[in-house]
């Protein structure tokens, strides 16, 4: 069931009118028949991965809960009695059990995970190195259709496991209560990644109608909905069309346009959908993170890291990056790095860790080895802008560049900007092979008269025509224009229920009308189905 | 939630509805002029329309009302929907009937002879243009919506449209706006100035053909086809209705004749009036100049719709009494119709001959 | 508490430590400062800083880093 379609704004009204109907106590079990039953709609197989990932999470934690308390309950009983070196052991030992359960369960997760969404992956890369010796020996797998939000859910699960291990909060008692955390239909599709501390409360005390946040959230889902379906499905016309295996008969403008059309459609589609999810959920009194803070607004990588996906950059620092940087082994590295230089200590592993945790993230969007030369890719940028830091400081100073200056931010907007670009091809094109034939047509290939906007034009040839381009550019202006408002601080939603009445419906319709008439529905289109949907 | 608060959603849900209503009447499916030839209609003064064609294309661009009006003050009104599909012929008389009472009522083969198209969206969209064209709120209305889904579900077995995209049927025609047919003329009520005929440029081209044949010998009928005729004869007989089937003249394959000859069988056998123009002896009453009266194989032009509004509008006079409506004060609008009509043809001619 | 003001302009000499309050939140520390700032609290005060706490509510000002700095030292 997509986000943008009548059956999802059925289902959710649905959902919504029975949360405020069952009694307080009973709609977080309203919301769990919910999610399940959204999950069996997407397919009836595939339910039992996710109820086996539940219960290995449940009883994982459990037992690891148990082997704490009794750890507690025993330091309690003695501690007055023995020694600090003792109460460290009695540590060591609990801490080491409550590490190998919680190992253990993170890996069957992982496994789950692995063999559905990489064996077929690894499985091809297999036979074609037997190819190439000329063997007829191959493995094949059954076809396996990809749970709806593996790739969102069991990442909350393992974070879940981890916080466990780390004592950071207790374990859920109640198996049904963790089945509606992982299964939650809002964050199913596309995430948000949710930390189990952070929505706990919010999802299992059942809410009090409050006009504020059915308003805001049924705002919230407007705006979710004009950015995929006016803008995002907009311009995948042109993208679909510029990235297909007929690239080769495009200009490398044409491909270069191509490049800022997609990073349009992924934003759009992407926080489109977290758009929807988050004002579900608002309209039953529950918040979900954020995901997405204006990410092109970034003046470099890193920062870009932290405004795009921001649930799964949260999830990687804390349950990847942290622990590498901090554990023993690379600490260890550091202090043998020391003994060179005092810049190498720092060095090694401020790059080694962002390989690790960039090629995770790379390989996290997909099975295919282009997504790992996005990771790698990624992993370069930001890797050398560390080891380079000094370097660029230096030359800032003796170039007297005021880095405070309005110009120089934009400049490293624009700079980040189009670095990444060069990664989003890496991840739209059909290839890395073809990836890279485009970006040596668009370092080659360029054709200025792309730009002249004359009906006969290459721009209105490739999927969009005059009409629609003129769309598509109203609905990026706007969403400009909005993102220029929240990046100064101001919350559209809030500031919006301040002015007049009048003021406030005529900008609802008219949001109205752009959806109702512009939005790329209806049998005449083949809308884009969000592209995350199968992660 | 207050009270405020509950009046205040209320208040925008109503102006949300109103606001879908606005966008189904301006992207309705089918072409401008349908809608204008239905509101011209239904704003007639009761009881001043005499006589009513229904059908397809097959009506407009032949049924000349104001020569026939001009000739004989005769009001038979032109009631017609492009490709209208056989099982909504009895909703186009209902509506019809809803406004006036015609002593006549001619209905158009086409509908029943042509087989229903294997194209489903093709099918689905015919159909969209009688329920658009349809008052919104309308039981008729809902009729057509009933009835198209129930056709739709027993021919195609890949069937899958959500049926609120026939009720808000904006969802599948909103991307109209940026074709270049779409303006907003569309909204509201703007009337037909010809009397229903078909009136564009094209009107007045010329397609050179070759004679056409008049088939004999007959073929069964398209199930659905069959089903709804023999629907609408049991409903006609049921009302006692004076009707008289017509084939207007056009261009067809052989078996599509064959299944229009069948109807004209069925007709005779249950003793109901039928004229087929395409037999020999039709296309011969009509007298075509096949050079020069037609702008395509399925439709007459200007030239070839004055020489058939002669021959039917004659064969009225003789065989109905349908009152001369001349010089009665409600029939006002039709009077200096033909005249205007005749005057913006020459229009059009002059500006064909400078090109 | 002064001697957390100075391991902090150790890591970055521009800012004013005592008037910051948004550190993390900001900018200004990012995940590698977060990481070196760790590794010189461990070496000066001997103590284990758990992930959990690595937030931007324990490191976005020198105030709330010396919080934590105590409240581990002062932990069993």
């Amino acid at each position: 069931m997509s986000f943008t379609s009548l059956e999802f704004i059925g289902f959710l009204l649905a959902v919504v009118v029975l949360y405020y109907i069952v009694p307080k106590k009973y709609r977080w079990i309203e919301l769990l028949v919910a999610s399940y039953t959204f999950y069996l709609i997407n397919g009836i197989p595939q339910i039992a991965f996710i109820i086996a990932t539940t219960l290995i999470t449940y009883f994982a934690a459990i037992i690891m809960q148990k082997r704490r308390d009794r750890y507690k309950a025993e330091l309690d009983a003695v501690r007055d009695q023995i020694t600090k070196e003792e109460k460290q052991v009695m540590k060591k030992t609990a801490n080491s059990y409550i590490h190998t359960v919680q190992v253990l369960a993170v890996l069957a997760d992982l496994i789950i995970l692995a063999v559905v969404k990489y064996l077929g992956f690894v499985l091809d890369n297999v036979n074609s190195v037997f190819a190439s010796f000329n063997s007829d020996f191959s493995l094949t797998l059954p076809h396996i259709i990809v749970p709806l939000g593996i790739s969102f859910y069991t990442f909350a699960s393992m974070g879940y496991l981890i916080d466990i291990g780390r004592g950071k909060y207790n374990a859920e008692r109640n198996v049904a209560k963790l089945a509606l955390f992982v299964s939650f239909f809002p964050t199913i599709i596309q995430g948000p990644i949710c930390r189990f501390d952070e929505v706990a409360p919010g999802l299992f005390e059942g809410h009090e109608l409050k006009y504020d946040n059915l308003k805001f959230g049924a705002q919230l889902i407007m705006w979710g909905f004009f950015k995929k379906m006016v803008i995002a499905d907009r311009a995948a016309l042109y993208v679909t069309e510029v990235f297909s295996t007929g690239y080769d008969k495009y200009s490398g403008t044409a491909l270069f346009f191509g490049m800022f059309m997609y990073a349009v459609q992924i934003y759009g589609d992407f926080s489109g959908g977290i758009d929807i999810a988050r004002g579900a959920a608002q309209m039953m009194g529950i918040e979900l993170p954020n995901n997405f803070e204006r990410p092109y607004f970034s003046q470099s990588v890193a920062e870009y890291w932290r405004r795009w996906h921001i649930t799964l950059g949260a999830w990687m620092r804390e349950y990847v990056f942290f622990p590498i940087m901090l554990s023993k082994p690379v600490s260890g590295l550091s202090k043998k790095a020391r003994k060179v230089s005092a810049y190498l200590a720092k060095m090694v592993p401020s790059v080694i860790t962002p390989f690790i945790v960039f090629i995770l993230i790379g390989i996290w969007h997909g099975a295919s080895w282009k997504y790992v030369a996005f990771g790698l890719y990624n992993a370069i940028i930001v890797a050398s802008s560390v080891a380079l830091d000094p370097v660029f400081d230096k030359l800032n100073k003796l170039l007297k560049i005021n880095t405070e200056a309005f110009s120089w931010r934009v400049f490293r907007i624009i700079r980040t900007f189009l670095i990444l670009g060069v990664s989003k091809i890496l991840v739209k094109a059909p290839s890395l092979t073809t990836a890279i034939d485009i970006l040596r047509k668009i370092f080659t290939e360029a054709d200025l008269n792309f730009f002249k906007l004359t009906q006969e034009s290459e721009i209105f040839s490739i999927g969009i025509n005059p009409a629609n381009m003129l769309v598509l550019a109203f609905g990026v202006f706007i969403l400009f224009v909005t993102s220029c408002f929240q990046e100064s601080g101001i919350h559209i939603r809030e500031s919006l229920a301040k002015q007049n009445l009048v003021f406030r419906w005529v900008i609802y319709i008219i949001a109205l009308i752009l959806i109702l008439v512009f939005g790329m529905y209806g049998s005449a289109y083949n809308a884009a189905d969000f592209i995350y949907k199968a992660y | 939630m207050n009270k405020k608060q509950i009046i205040r959603t209320v208040a925008f849900l109503l102006l949300v509805g109103v606001l879908l209503y606005f966008l189904c009447d301006l992207f309705e499916y089918g072409n401008n002029y349908i809608t204008k030839r239905y509101k011209t209609y239904k704003s007639f003064e009761e009881n001043t329309v005499d006589g009513v064609f229904i059908g397809t294309s097959g009506v407009d661009r032949y049924w000349i009302a104001p020569q026939a009006y001009e000739e004989y003050g005769m009001t038979v009104y032109p009631f017609s929907v492009d490709a209208l599909p056989s099982w909504l012929v009895i909703d186009m008389i209902k509506e019809a009937r809803k406004y006036q009472n015609p002593q006549l009522i001619m209905i158009d083969i086409r509908p029943f002879a042509s087989p229903v198209s294997p194209d489903k969206t093709l099918t689905e969209n015919r159909a969209k243009r009688v329920i658009d064209m349809l008052d919104f709120f309308s039981p008729l209305r809902i009729d057509a919506i009933k009835r198209t889904d129930e056709v739709m579900t027993e021919k195609y077995s890949d069937y899958d449209t959500d049926i609120i995209t026939y009720y808000l049927t904006f969802i599948n025609s909103h991307n109209k706006w940026d074709s270049e047919d779409f303006t907003f003329d569309d909204i509201g009520s703007t009337k037909s100035t010809h009397l229903g005929m078909y009136f564009v440029k094209k009107f007045i081209s010329k397609k050179k053909l070759e004679p056409f044949k008049a088939y004999t010998g007959t073929k069964e009928l398209d199930p659905i086809n069959e089903k709804y005729l023999n629907e609408l004869l049991d409903y006609i007989e049921a009302e006692g209705l004076n009707v008289l089937f017509i084939d207007t003249p056009h261009n067809m394959k052989e078996e599509v004749a064959m299944q229009s000859n069948r109807v004209c069988e069925i007709l005779n056998d249950r003793g109901i009036a039928c004229i087929n123009y395409n037999t020999a002896e039709g296309l011969a009453a009509c007298d075509f100049d096949y050079k020069n009266d037609f702008y395509e194989g399925s439709h007459t032009n200007f030239y070839g719709a004055t020489k058939f509004t002669n021959v039917l509008s004659k064969y009225i006079s003789e065989n109905y009494q349908l009152p001369d409506r001349r010089g009665d004060e409600a029939c006002e609008e039709w009077n200096g119709v033909y005249e205007r009509t005749l005057k913006t043809i020459k229009k059009w001619e002059k500006a064909k001959a400078k090109k | 508490m002064d001697k957390i003001i100075e391991i902090l302009q150790s890591i970055r000499d521009d800012v004013d430590f005592d008037t910051e309050d948004a550190l993390v939140d900001n900018g200004i520390f990012d995940s590698f400062d977060i990481v070196g700032l760790v590794s010189e609290l461990k070496a000066e005060y001997d103590i284990e800083i758990p992930i959990e706490d690595l937030t931007p509510e324990n490191f976005n000002s020198a105030e709330t880093i010396y919080n934590l700095v105590e409240r581990i030292l002062n932990e069993d």
